[in-house]
């Protein structure tokens, strides 16, 4: 029997931030996982980043997390997505090379001495009855398939898609959560047994071929940035190689091979019944639905420098082997394609989320925590954002300190687990730019402004990370200061850089200065942003104002909605089911009105006592 | 409403069986900082009281509309929202109450939402914790009574426009939303040209509905009864009767042209306005005239015509009686009640064949007249039965319990107009952009909040919907 602070299972993108954040804020951590060197591994598409995503990467690594460093490290093809499209929604995104990314991850874990990974599968989870309000059942260790126990009052779980994974490709069906790696089929039991209810959810992967067989000349170069920019705000520059992409597309031989051999897809013969995502379909789904389509586009994306995989982001498939053959064979510059690894479909078990909390820690066990797929999202990069907060919450509750729970005005990652509680996902949920309403404010640009003072202030923001912010701080209060100060053509500075003609050269320009290392380039560029989204911010800061009461009003969990007469019935059903911890996520559930969130507030101040009798009878009332 | 406790809210409140009276209400700590705006000479006696204080003075809400006004102070926390408030007691025409309503909002104060200053005073802790029960009971009925009555105001083109408006700039959005979250799909979902025709189209076709709409938005959602009748039936005597007060009120209502006596009336749990056509010294012919326009005008809507008759007169030849039945019977849309007048001064077999002549005087028409009856301005004989007619009459007769159903007419139009502002930013935003929009996000937070502005008024449209159009029309996804 082995003591830890922390355990946490699974080695994925949520597991591997939910460690480091875990030992960062002095835990003794466990990290079991199947096999040491898939940990980090990319399973799906070789990339980082994205629109929404790219975004949660930068919040990651503005609160002291590893996803931002790692890709930095790795990446080996940068593009910022949405440049002409506004700030607001521009992110970045990487190819990262499948071998260095989780290279790259296990280096960092491994020079955390609080971290002690595991080799094993999770067989038993050990808990006791409580009795009394609160959870039914609290943790109080692991033990793992052979026997070994490990002790401990948290555990995260982040199982990704290996909860009774289970694949499939054409008829053929294998157990497993990867190719050619095992499932975990023993933990669904144990849920269940604790008194969770499980759902059931699919995604799918594109087939591979081998890059010597690809004809490049058939296909149009997609480059990278020319200056690639890093994700992590301890980066300058991205000094690695870079490589290129390519576009291909579909066309109606593709289609029509799909199309006569639609009864041997599991998707259409009932042999998968989850749900997978509207936003990532399976090149059947899309040849099925949007009929009148000619073709689709195929990016062909290299899987590292030295990697002979090429993902075929696109056409995302489950069909048999002999049919994915036929239809790579069909599209232009894959004539002679090889495929190294085919396409397949992957159902897996996860938790509905009206069982968790906003600090991610489960409803029906205290001490145990979930994260990642297991909560019904997909993505790396929503993985490792409630990774990191699950494992800042491990620890917090550890100590009985408050959870951290990031608002939606404070972080897409506060959006992405507010929404998951509030309105749990029946389809993988993606984050886009479009689930923050508060978008204007949580740009990738400002990550850091918004989220390393709160990082710094947990534990999770080391001395360097620290002092490098408070170096960009300074530098750009100060140019903003010389900007109210100085005028130019007649209008102050700080006017003038409105314009759209304004750039850092000539902004150092309007302050009398250059670029150089005192008015560093980014943090000009950050003045302009800054200056840019200003009365855009104030609005968006009014319309969060005017929720804040709303946000900030707890509800109790022991509230008995059933015991509110004038709430609608559908109402109290739906806030039995999610019990939401505030009044303005009661106010975001489906099916709850305002009218039932004003009545909620009356019984909530009645029972906090500001209803109480203070003085005489009022006056005035007619 | 619970966002906003520390701001300060407006509303008519009822002063129904208290005369011709209308009350506008401010409760909030610029309550006032607002009304001492308009009544400057008289500030001062607002400001320093420290507690309870009545104030006679004159206000004036609009240019040159001088009103009369009772101002009662009361100061934070001896109110009954533990606020600041004040009430401005003024004449009861809705139109002017209306003006000084507005003046209000103008002047920074928010329009209250159902049941907001009950909820204030219970947060307030003005009330019984006992009473919670019964605060979230009035909180959910008023809000069902404004249900109510948005929808009984929007059952016509408001409502259909609503919707049509919300489900284009719906559609818009998610194409401006589709352009940034799936700008790596080979798609273009929307052409920046395309964009603007499409916001300017819908920014016009909202012009066209305020426009449509300022009837709607300028009169009170109570129903309205107009009395009619020969000069010296008793119109005003009835009136004051009905309304229990010894004085009507004669207002110039805005938008119509000419003066008419104004008083709420309460009838069962509702309540209504009654309109007297005129003074005592328009003739036969002007009154009659009178009524048929404003009953057939839509601006002026009546729901119902109380033809008030001398019950003395229909001894002699019944000639003036006799043209009176006849508008009505020629104004067929509007539904009517016949009150037969000084029937203090008949004997009971008088009344019955009084009554009797004028049913079959109807008879011979096709009209359904719901009912008649022998009333007595001056005793008050037959008044009730009268009251229970009138409610029975009037179809839509809705609970206006708190008097603040009015208010989902205003914020309509501050919403919609709101939304129009918001879609011309984000034309201004979209101008002169070829390719792409260089501040989609900012173009896209702009119709956002018009979406939302129109979605105050029938309900709200979430990410979720929006995605889902998305999805259902592309194929996304690499």
């Amino acid at each position: 029997m082995v003591d830890f602070d922390v355990v946490v299972v699974g080695g994925g993108h949520a597991g591997a931030e939910a460690a480091w954040a875990a030992a960062r804020l002095g835990a003794k951590t466990a990290l079991i996982t199947m096999e040491r060197d898939a940990i980090a591994r990319l399973s799906c598409n070789p990339a980082i980043g994205g629109l929404g995503k790219g975004q949660i990467v930068r919040e990651i690594d503005a609160l002291g997390g590893l996803m931002g460093l790692a890709t930095d490290r790795a990446g080996i093809q940068f593009r910022v997505l949405n440049r002409s499209k506004g700030h607001a929604v521009q992110a970045p995104r990487a190819q990262a090379d499948r071998n260095l990314y989780p290279a790259a991850v296990q280096d960092l874990l491994a020079r955390d001495p609080r971290i002690e990974i595991i080799e094993g599968v999770v067989e038993k989870l050990v808990t006791v009855k409580q009795s009394g309000r609160g959870p039914a059942h609290r943790i109080r260790g692991v033990v793992l398939v052979g026997g070994l126990e490990l002790t401990t009052s948290a555990v995260i779980l982040t199982t990704g898609t290996f909860l009774r994974g289970l694949m499939h490709r054409g008829s053929e069906q294998s157990v497993g959560g990867r190719i050619g790696e095992a499932s975990s089929e023993g933990m669904s039991g144990v849920l269940r047994s604790l008194g969770f209810e499980l759902g059931r959810l699919k995604t799918g992967t594109p087939p591979r071929v081998h890059r010597d067989t690809i004809d490049y000349d058939a296909c149009t170069i997609q480059p990278g940035d020319d200056r690639p920019v890093p994700f992590s705000f301890m980066n300058d520059e991205i000094t690695q190689r870079q490589v290129v992409c390519w576009i291909t597309y579909t066309n109606a031989a593709a289609h029509d091979l799909i199309r006569a051999n639609l009864h041997r897809a599991p998707m259409y013969t009932g042999q998968i019944e989850s749900t997978g995502p509207r936003y990532c379909p399976s090149i059947e789904d899309k040849v099925v639905r949007f009929a009148d389509k000619s073709r689709h586009q195929v990016f062909l994306e290299p899987e590292g420098y030295d990697d002979e995989r090429v993902y075929c982001n696109g056409i995302s498939t489950s069909l048999p082997r002999d049919v994915q053959d036929g239809i790579v064979a069909q599209i232009g510059g894959l004539e002679r394609a090889r495929i190294v690894q085919y396409g397949y479909a992957v159902e897996y078990d996860f938790v509905p989320t009206e069982q968790t909390k906003p600090s991610l820690e489960s409803k029906p066990v205290g001490g145990l925590f979930l994260a990642g797929q297991i909560n019904g999202t997909s993505g790396y990069e929503e993985a490792a954002g409630q990774g990191l907060v699950a494992g800042v919450n491990a620890v917090h509750a550890l100590g009985g300190d408050p959870p951290l729970v990031l608002g939606r005005d404070e972080a897409y990652i506060g959006v992405m687990i507010d929404d998951l509680v509030t309105r749990p996902p029946t389809e993988p949920y993606r984050m886009f730019t479009s689930r923050a309403e508060y978008r204007l404010l949580l740009r990738s640009d400002n990550a850091d402004q918004r989220l390393t003072p709160i990082g710094r202030r947990i534990g999770l923001v080391d001395d360097a990370r620290w002092q490098r912010f408070e170096r960009r701080r300074d530098a750009i209060a100060a140019i903003e200061t010389l900007c109210a100060r100085s005028r130019i053509a007649g209008v102050a500075v700080s006017t003038w850089m409105r314009r759209p003609e304004a750039n850092p050269e000539s902004l150092a320009a309007a302050i009398g200065n250059s670029v150089g290392p005192t008015f560093a380039q980014q943090d000009l560029a950050q003045v302009l942003i800054n200056a840019k989204y200003d009365g855009y911010v104030s609005r968006q800061a009014d319309q969060i104002e005017r929720f804040r009461r709303l946000e900030t009003m707890p509800i109790p969990t022991d509230l008995d909605f059933s015991a509110i007469p004038q709430l609608r019935i559908e109402a109290r059903e739906r806030l039995a089911r999610v019990t939401p911890h505030t009044l303005g996520q009661a106010g975001r559930i489906a099916g709850v009105t305002p009218a039932d969130v004003s009545v909620l507030w009356v019984f909530l101040t009645k029972r906090s006592g500001r209803g109480d009798r203070t003085g005489s009878t009022a006056q005035g009332c007619s | 409403m619970l966002d906003r406790i520390d701001k300060t809210i407006v509303a008519l409140s009822s002063a129904a069986g208290h005369g011709p009276l209308g009350i506008v209400r401010l409760s909030g700590p610029d309550a006032l900082a607002i009304v001492g705006e308009m009544i400057p000479q008289a500030r001062d006696r607002l400001t320093d009281v420290a507690g309870f204080r009545r104030v006679s003075t004159t206000i004036e809400p609009e240019e040159n509309l001088h009103l009369p006004a009772a101002i009662f102070v009361f100061r934070a926390p001896r109110s009954y929202t533990r606020q600041d408030m004040v009430e401005i007691h003024t004449v009861g025409s809705p139109v002017a109450l209306e003006a000084v309503r507005c003046r209000c909002i103008a002047l920074g104060a928010l329009p209250a939402q159902a049941g907001e200053f009950t909820a204030r005073a219970f947060v307030n802790g003005a009330m019984d914790l006992a009473s919670a029960e019964a605060v979230a009971g009035v909180i959910r009925a008023q809000s069902d009574a404004q249900l109510r009555a948005a929808r009984t105001m929007m059952d016509g083109g408001l409502a259909r426009g609503i919707n049509d408006l919300r489900e284009t700039l719906a559609d818009l959005v998610a194409l401006v939303e589709a352009d940034i979250d799936f700008s790596e799909e080979p798609i273009d979902f929307i052409k920046p040209s395309e964009l603007r025709a499409q916001i300017g189209d819908v920014v016009g076709r909202i012009d066209g509905l305020l426009a449509g709409a300022v009837s709607v938005e300028r009169f009170d959602v109570l129903p309205r009864i107009l009395l009619i009748g020969p000069p010296n039936a008793g119109k005003s005597s009835l009136l004051n009767r009905l309304s229990g007060t010894s004085r009507a009120i004669c207002a110039a209502a805005a938008g119509t042209t000419r003066d008419v006596l104004t008083a709420p009336i309460r009838l069962g749990r509702g309540e209504a306005l009654l309109l007297d056509t005129a003074g005592v010294d328009e003739s036969e012919d002007e009154i009659i005239a009178m009524a048929r326009e404003m009953a057939l005008c839509e601006a002026e809507r009546v729901d119902l015509l109380c033809v008030v008759l001398d019950a003395t007169g229909l001894a002699g030849d019944g000639a003036s009686i006799a043209r009176f039945l006849a508008v009505i019977e020629s104004l067929e849309s509007v539904a009517a009640v016949v009150a037969a007048n000084k029937c203090d001064l008949l004997s009971a077999d008088e009344e019955r064949r009084a009554i009797e002549r004028i049913e079959s005087l109807l008879s011979a028409s096709q009209r359904d007249v719901h009912s008649v009856c022998a009333v007595s301005a001056l005793t008050g004989e037959g008044i009730e039965t009268l009251r229970n007619v009138l409610a029975d009459s009037l179809v839509d007769l809705a609970d206006t319990t708190g008097g603040e159903s009015i208010l989902l007419a205003e914020r309509q139009r501050t919403a919609i107009t709101e939304a129009r502002d918001a879609l011309g930013r984000a034309i201004d935003l979209a101008a002169g952009a070829v390719e792409t929009i260089d501040c989609a996000d900012l173009l896209a937070f702009e119709i956002r909040e018009a979406l939302d502005h129109l979605g105050s008024v029938t309900g709200e449209v979430t990410t979720d919907d929006l995605l889902a159009r998305v999805f259902a029309r592309f194929c996304i996804g690499k």
